[in-house]
């Protein structure tokens, strides 16, 4: 099992130009990245090609994680992430594609992630909860989707103005929730 | 509404941020003041922390092993430098006495690089999933296993096999867990080690008892040349 601290000193150590702290890094933390950014591209050979991008990025970005102040997790992740949502941002530009749009999986997770999340929940999920049902849909699908405004406000059928404001009353609530 | 619609009041701009639902020209006036303000990326820290939560419902799912190669071609401008990280009494262990061992480590204090190897096999299960790395060296004609994690099913061993095209397989021995070994192959095997096959069977403790796999084939990989 590879601890917090574990990750960090390989980061730390990737800065470095280690190339062996690399490949135990890709080790312990590839199969997590893969699985995130299958879950947002939804498409095997995209997330395969999507995740040498990211590793590739991670290793070229090592000496910036110190700064950024997050927890090692967290930094892998939100980079593979915003890939992930940057190359859906791109294939609806190209494509413009609504079928595309509309394939993307539900924000709610599959069968066998709800039996890990159970176990797993965060207290952002406990602050959801707190939100109307469309508010906490609409939070999520933004973060694991990469809907933007306007995508949202298609998806929920509502004018773009008022999604914004649902949205950022949510993340308001949110903040005070999570603040508590 | 309109006091939302200016940015710089606007509270949750950090979260919308974060969520990666701003408009380009936002994201672009947002990041300038983040550079301004250590409150503004504490902010964004601490969103980043709270949403990526969201993901701790995602399994894990195994990459393909030929990701990593890519990676590391791309990087590193070769496909396969694991054996680097491999120590020189381990790659000595295998080949030479414990007494020959000592001297050599006498004189060698320093320990010297292995080189890189002529061919790796990606010792890979049915799903893809990465078992084992193995590097061959045709100087000494030794390979070196680099498991990936555990191997053995519940009280049962893994046994190496080496099978030349068309010919039944010749046992290596059996494997230890999470340990790297150097084993030396049969001479006779040398000119047919590219091109060959390596695997790994599931067998009884002490390997297989009639000289050839007896239980499952669990991961298989090509000898490739480097």
């Amino acid at each position: 099992m590879t601890t917090r601290d574990d990750i960090e000193k390989l980061i730390a150590n990737m800065a470095l130009g280690d190339r062996a702290a690399f490949a135990a890094l890709y080790d312990a933390t590839s199969a997590k990245l893969f699985g995130v950014t299958l879950r947002i591209l939804n498409n095997r050979s995209e997330a395969e090609d999507a995740l040498q991008e990211i590793f590739i990025k991670v290793w070229k970005n090592a000496d910036r994680y110190q700064a950024t102040g997050n927890s090692p997790m967290t930094w892998l992740i939100t980079i593979a992430r915003n890939h992930a949502i940057d190359i859906i941002r791109a294939r609806k530009t190209a494509g413009g594609d609504m079928d595309d749009i509309a394939a993307l999986p539900d924000a709610a997770p599959g069968p066998e992630a709800s039996a890990i999340a159970s176990s797993e929940r965060a207290q952002i999920d406990g602050c959801l909860d707190e939100l109307k049902p469309d508010h906490a849909i609409a939070v999520r699908s933004a973060y694991l989707n990469g809907d933007t405004y306007a995508d949202l406000a298609a998806r929920f059928d509502v004018p773009l103005n008022t999604m914004r404001t649902w949205l950022r009353r949510s993340l308001l609530k949110l903040r005070d929730c999570l603040s508590r | 509404m309109s006091a939302l619609d200016q940015p710089p009041e606007n509270p949750s701009r950090a979260a919308e941020y974060v969520l990666g639902v701003m408009a380009p020209s936002e994201v672009a006036l947002f990041e300038q003041d983040m550079i301004a303000s250590q409150d503004l990326r504490a902010e964004v820290t601490q969103w980043q922390e709270h949403f990526v939560s969201l993901t701790n419902a995602i399994a894990p799912v195994q990459p393909p092993a030929k990701i990593y190669n890519a990676i590391s071609k791309q990087l590193f401008g070769a496909p396969e430098r694991w054996w680097h990280g491999l120590s020189f009494l381990r790659t000595l262990a295998g080949g030479a006495t414990a007494a020959l061992a000592t001297l050599l480590v006498i004189a060698f204090l320093v320990p010297a690089p292995r080189p890189d190897p002529t061919a790796i096999v990606q010792v890979a299960a049915a799903d893809d999933e990465l078992i084992l790395r193995i590097g061959y060296f045709a100087g000494s004609n030794e390979i070196i296993t680099h498991p990936q994690g555990p191997m053995a099913r519940e009280g049962r061993v893994v046994e190496l096999w080496f099978i030349a095209e068309g010919n039944a397989p010749v046992s290596l021995g059996v494997l230890a867990e999470n340990t790297d070994e150097v084993i030396a192959l049969p001479e006779a095997l040398r000119d047919a080690v590219l091109g060959g096959v390596l695997a790994i069977s599931d067998e009884p403790p002490g390997g297989s008892p009639t000289g050839a796999p007896t239980g499952d084939v669990l991961a298989v990989g090509n000898v490739t040349a480097l």
